[in-house]
C-alpha cells in the first residue's frame, strides 16, 4: 500500500546471528519514530529492569512515513531508543535522534526501522544492502573497523560497500534492477562507545549525531561498531500531488526565498534560511564554508564543511562544548580540531560542556589536581588549549586519570568523589535532572524543566523557547518593539494548543508556572513533541512555526503544517489533535516502561540548585534578559522572569495535579484504566504482573 | 552603529606598573564574573576570572555581525555574549580594582543613544577593555605580535615577554 512506509522492520540478534523482521503495519498506530520504537522495545525487551549493557537490551533506530520523502525537515530524521547508560541514577529507557540521510537510506533499502538485540562475541558491523543483511567482522580478522574514529570507520565502510578503493561509489547493477551512486548511510560509535563511556554518541556523517543517552556505549557493549544502509528502492506515497502542493505551500509561506524580510521588529522566523549552525561568527570558524544539512531540508543548519575538512557538519554545542573554559586562555574560538576529535571519538558534547566549568572550579578551589583530594595530572593550567582538550578527551576515552570516573558521567563521578550534594546544591555542577546538564531553565521555562523532570532526559525541544524567550528577549536587546503585544502573542499561540486552545497555558508568571494551566501545557507539550517531533519526526529546528514574518498577522503555519505533509504521504486523515492524542498514548507507554524500571515520584524531582538560587554564586551574579509572557493583575505583559527560583512545596503540588490530569496514580504511574483507555493493555498487564499497579 | 564605528571618548591615564600587574591577575573562584552566551539553542554561562578573559568572552559575540539591528535576522546563528554592563563595571571596580576603567564604562553609556540597546553598548565595553588591557601590557612590558595565521580568529595575539 502506498502510504510512505516501507512495510517491515529489521530485527538483528547479535548473539545468535538471527535476522528477522516485523510487520510495520502492526506498529503503524504509533505513526513512526519514537512511538514505533517504544512499542517495538516493549515487545522485544522482555525484562525492562536490565541494565543498558545487558545483551538483552534492545536498541531501535526508527523512521516513519515521511522520512525519505519531500516533507521538509523530516526526510532525514532517525529516532534512537533503548535503555541508555547515561541517565542517572536509573538507566532509563531513553531516546535520541539524529539527522542526515540515514533514515532516508534505510527506507530506500526497504526498511522502516532496525531493532538490535544480543551481543556479538567479537566486534561486528551490520551491512544492509536493500534486502541483503549481513553481520560482518569488524575486528582485525575482518574489516578492521574496531578502534577507528567515527569518520574513519564511515569512510572505510563506503569503500567496503562500493567494493572499490576509489572515492567514487557505484553500487548495484542496471538502473532498473537497483543502482545507486550514493555512498551508503552509516552510523557508528567511536572509541568512546567501544570503551563504554556512558555519554558516548552515535555519529553519522560528521555532525549528525545521537548524543544524549549514551547509545554509542550501547553499541560498544554489543560489540557493534556500525550500521550501514545502502538502498536503491523508493518510497511510495499516497498522494504525490498533495505532497507537491504541500511543499509549494510551505515554500511560499514558511520562508520567502525571493523577498528576504530582515526588518520585522524583533521577529526572526523559524523559517529562516539557516538553522542552528554557526556558519557565521560562531566558534567553529573554518574559513570558507559549504553548508550541510539533512536530506530534503532547505535549512542546512549543520555548520558546514570548511576548507580544513575537519569536523564537517558540526555545529551548535558540538562546536561550543569547551567554550565555558576556553575563554580562560584567550582561545575563544573552540578550535576545529577540538571539535573534530570530539566527533571522531564519539563523545556527547553536552556532558563535556557541563563537566569543564565544574572541573575548573574544583581545580581552582584546590580540590582537584596533583596531590589533591581528587588526584589529577591533567594540565588544568592550559584549559582551552588544544593540548588540554586532547588530554581531557583522551583520559575519558581511555579511562585514565579522572577519566576513570568521568567516563561514568558527571553525576556518577560527583557521587563517587563525595561532591554530588555540595556541587549540585550550589549549582557549580549544573545538572538539571536525571544526571543531564542544564539547558533551558526550569526556573524560567517550566515546560522545558518540568517536562525534563517528568521524563528521562533533557527534552531538547526548542519551540516555546524560540518564540517566547529568544524572540522576546532579543527584541529589546536590539531596541526593537516586540513583534506582537503580549496579549496577541499569547492568544495566537494559545489558539494552536489544540484541543485546548487556551492562551492561559503560556502564562509564565510566578503563579502561572505552577498553575493548572501549566499542568495542561506541560501535558500538551509532552504529547505534541512525542508525536509530531519524535514520531512523525519533523525536526525540532523545523517546527513549531508559531510566528512567521511572511504570513498575515505573523501567524505561523502550525497547526496546519504538521498534518498536511503527514497525510499527503500516508493517505490518512490524521488531524493535529489526533497527533496529540497519539502523543499522549506514547507518553503513557514510556511512563509505563519507566515504572517497570523502578521509577518513583522521587525521580520526577529537579536538582536542588534550581530551588535555591536564581543565579550562580559568583561575585557578580549574571543577569540576562529572559523575557516571557505573563498574565498578572488581569493583564498580559512581557516580563523578565530571570532570577527567580523554584519552590519545593509548589512544585510538589504541581506534580500531584499533573499526575491526576494525566490519569496517573499518586505515585505518578499510569493507572490500568488510563493505559487501557489508550489501548496499552499489554503495558497495564505487565505493570500489574509486576505488582506496580 | 556599525562595528567599525566604535568611538570611545574616555582617555585613561596609564596605570603604574604595580597597578597594571595587579589588574591583570586572575581572581578566585568566588570572585569570578559570570557572563552568558545567549544562543537560540541554549544559554551558556561562562566563568570569567580575569580582565583578559572578558575580552575572550566578548570575542564570542557576533551581535554586530551585520553592523545594524537587522543582524538579528540571523536568528539561530546569532551569539550574544551578554554581560550586564553595571555588573561588569562593578566587578572591574571591586575585584579587578581598576576604578578608572569602571568609571569609563559607566560614563560611556551616557554618550550613546540608548544604553539599553546591547550591541553598541557591548562594542563600547569591549573597546574600552581592550584599550585598557593594551595599556597594562605597555606598562608591564608585555609585547604582542600578530600571528596573522587565522585571519578570522579573534585570538591571534601571541604573548612574547
Ligand atoms: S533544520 Fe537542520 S537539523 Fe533539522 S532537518 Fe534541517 S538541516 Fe537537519
Amino acid at each position: 500500500m502506498a502510504n510512505g512506509y516501507a512495510g517491515k522492520i529489521l530485527v538483528v540478534d547479535l548473539s545468535t546471528g538471527e535476522i528477522s523482521s516485523l510487520n510495520t503495519a502492526d506498529y503503524a498506530e504509533y505513526g513512526g519514530g519514537h512511538g514505533m520504537g517504544s512499542a517495538v522495545f516493549f515487545d522485544l525487551c522482555k525484562d525492562k529492569t536490565i541494565s543498558a549493557y545487558d545483551p538483552a537490551n534492545v536498541v531501535t533506530l526508527m523512521t516513519g512515513p515521511i522520512q525519505g520523502t519531500l516533507a521538509p525537515f523530516g526526510a532525514g530524521r532517525c529516532e534512537v531508543q533503548g535503555i541508555g547508560p547515561q541517565p542517572w541514577p536509573i538507566e532509563w529507557f531513553t531516546r535520541s535522534n539524529f539527522g542526515g540521510r540515514f533514515a532516508g537510506m534505510m527506507k530506500f533499502a526497504g526498511w522502516d526501522g532496525l531493532a538490535i538485540t544480543g551481543k556479538a562475541e567479537n566486534p561486528v558491523w551490520i551491512d544492509v544492502r536493500d534486502d541483503e543483511v549481513t553481520i560482518r567482522d569488524a575486528g582485525e580478522s575482518g574489516d578492521a573497523l574496531w578502534g577507528l574514529g567515527t569518520y574513519d570507520a564511515e569512510q572505510k565502510i563506503y569503500k567496503l560497500v562500493s567494493g572499490s578503493d576509489t572515492d567514487w561509489t557505484m553500487f548495484g547493477g542496471s538502473r532498473d534492477s537497483g543502482r545507486s551512486t550514493l555512498n551508503p548511510a552509516v552510523v557508528s560509535c567511536g572509541q568512546a562507545g567501544e570503551n563504554l563511556v556512558r555519554f558516548a554518541s552515535l555519529i553519522h556523517e560528521g555532525g549528525g549525531g545521537a548524543g544524549q543517552g549514551g547509545f554509542g556505549a550501547v553499541f560498544g557493549s554489543k560489540n557493534l561498531k556500525a550500521v550501514s544502509f545502502m538502498g536503491t528502492g523508493d518510497i511510495e506515497i499516497a498522494d504525490p500531488k498533495a505532497l507537491m502542493d504541500a511543499r509549494a505551500w510551505w515554500h511560499a509561506n514558511y520562508f520567502n526565498w525571493d523577498e528576504y524580510k530582515p526588518s520585522l521588529p524583533g521577529l526572526h522566523s523559524y523559517g529562516e534560511g539557516g538553522g542552528a549552525g554557526n556558519m557565521v561568527g560562531g566558534p567553529l570558524k573554518t574559513g570558507g564554508h559549504r553548508p550541510i544539512g539533512c536530506m530534503g531540508c532547505t535549512k542546512l543548519c549543520h555548520g558546514g564543511r570548511g576548507s580544513s575538512a575537519e569536523a564537517p557538519g558540526s555545529s551548535c554545542f558540538d562546536s561550543w562544548y569547551q567554550a565555558q573554559a576556553g575563554v580562560k586562555w584567550g582561545n575563544p574560538a573552540a578550535s576545529v580540531s577540538n571539535t573534530d576529535l570530539l566527533q571522531q571519538y564519539g563523545i556527547n558534547a553536552w556532558e563535556g560542556s557541563m563537566a569543564l566549568p565544574w572541573l575548573v572550579k574544583l581545580y581552582r578551589t584546590d580540590i582537584l589536581g596533583p596531590g589533591k583530594q581528587i588526584e589529577s595530572n591533567l594540565p588544568f593550567d592550559a584549559v582551552g588549549s588544544d593540548a588540554f582538550n586532547k588530554a581531557f578527551l583522551d583520559c575519558i576515552v581511555n579511562g585514565t586519570d579522572i577519566g576513570a570516573d568521568l567516563k561514568e558521567g558527571c553525576a556518577r563521578a560527583a557521587t563517587k568523589w563525595g561532591r554530588y550534594d555540595i556541587d549540585v546544591t550550589s549549582g557549580d555542577l549544573a545538572i538539571a535532572a536525571h544526571g543531564y546538564a542544564h539547558h533551558y531553565d526550569a526556573r524560567t521555562e517550566s515546560e522545558w524543566g518540568f517536562g525534563t523532570a517528568l521524563g528521562d532526559r533533557d527534552i531538547n525541544e526548542h519551540d516555546i523557547t524560540w518564540v517566547l524567550y529568544w524572540h522576546t528577549s532579543m527584541a529589546p536587546l536590539y531596541g526593537q518593539p516586540q513583534a506582537l503585544p503580549a496579549k496577541e502573542m499569547a492568544e495566537m499561540i494559545g489558539a494552536t494548543l489544540l484541543p485546548y486552545a487556551d492562551p492561559m497555558m503560556v502564562d509564565f508568571s510566578d503563579e502561572g508556572i505552577y498553575s493548572d494551566n501549566m499542568v495542561k501545557f506541560v501535558s500538551w507539550h509532552r504529547a505534541y513533541t512525542r508525536f509530531w517531533k519524535q514520531s512523525a519526526m519533523y525536526c525540532d529546528w523545523g517546527i513549531t512555526d508559531w510566528l512567521n514574518p511572511w504570513t498575515e498577522g505573523y501567524k505561523g503555519l502550525t497547526p496546519e503544517l504538521e498534518p498536511k505533509f503527514y497525510n499527503a504521504v500516508t493517505g490518512n486523515d490524521t488531524s493535529f489533535e489526533k497527533g496529540i492524542e497519539i502523543g499522549t498514548k506514547i507518553w503513557n507507554l514510556d511512563r509505563a516502561i519507566w515504572y517497570l524500571q523502578g521509577r518513583t515520584p522521587a525521580n520526577d524531582q529537579l536538582a536542588e540548585w534550581q530551588f535555591r538560587i536564581g543565579t550562580p554564586a559568583a561575585h557578580s551574579t549574571y543577569e540576562i534578559p529572559y523575557i516571557m509572557t505573563v498574565f498578572e493583575n488581569g493583564e498580559w505583559s512581557y516580563k523578565n522572569v530571570w532570577g527567580r527560583f523554584l519552590d519545593h512545596a509548589k512544585y510538589d503540588d504541581f506534580l500531584a495535579r499533573y499526575y491526576k490530569f494525566e490519569g496517573w496514580n499518586d505515585n505518578g504511574c499510569p493507572t490500568g484504566e488510563t493505559l487501557k483507555k489508550y489501548g496499552l493493555d499489554k503495558a497495564a498487564d505487565e505493570l500489574a504482573d509486576a505488582g506496580i499497579i | 552603529m556599525a562595528a567599525d564605528e566604535v568611538i570611545t571618548r574616555a582617555v585613561l591615564a596609564l596605570p603604574e606598573e604595580r597597578e597594571a600587574r595587579r589588574y591583570l591577575q586572575e581572581c578566585s573562584f568566588d570572585d569570578r564574573l559570570v557572563g552568558v552566551i545567549m544562543k537560540a539553542s541554549g544559554t551558556l554561562p561562562v566563568d570569567i576570572y580575569s580582565i583578559e578573559q572578558v575580552l575572550g568572552f566578548f570575542a564570542y559575540d557576533n551581535s554586530d555581525v551585520q553592523g545594524d539591528p537587522d543582524a538579528v535576522i540571523q536568528g539561530r546563528r546569532l551569539d550574544v555574549a551578554y554581560l550586564a554592563p553595571a555588573r561588569l563595571s562593578r566587578w572591574i571596580r571591586e575585584i579587578v580594582g581598576d576604578a578608572a576603567l569602571a568609571d569609563a564604562i559607566d560614563a560611556e553609556a551616557a554618550w550613546i543613544e540608548d544604553p539599553n540597546i546591547y550591541p553598541p553598548r557591548m562594542r563600547l565595553m569591549r573597546e574600552l577593555v581592550a584599550t585598557r588591557v593594551l595599556q597594562y601590557y605597555d606598562v608591564v612590558g608585555i609585547r604582542f605580535a600578530a600571528d596573522g595565521v587565522q585571519a578570522d580568529d579573534d585570538a591571534k595575539l601571541r604573548k612574547e615577554q
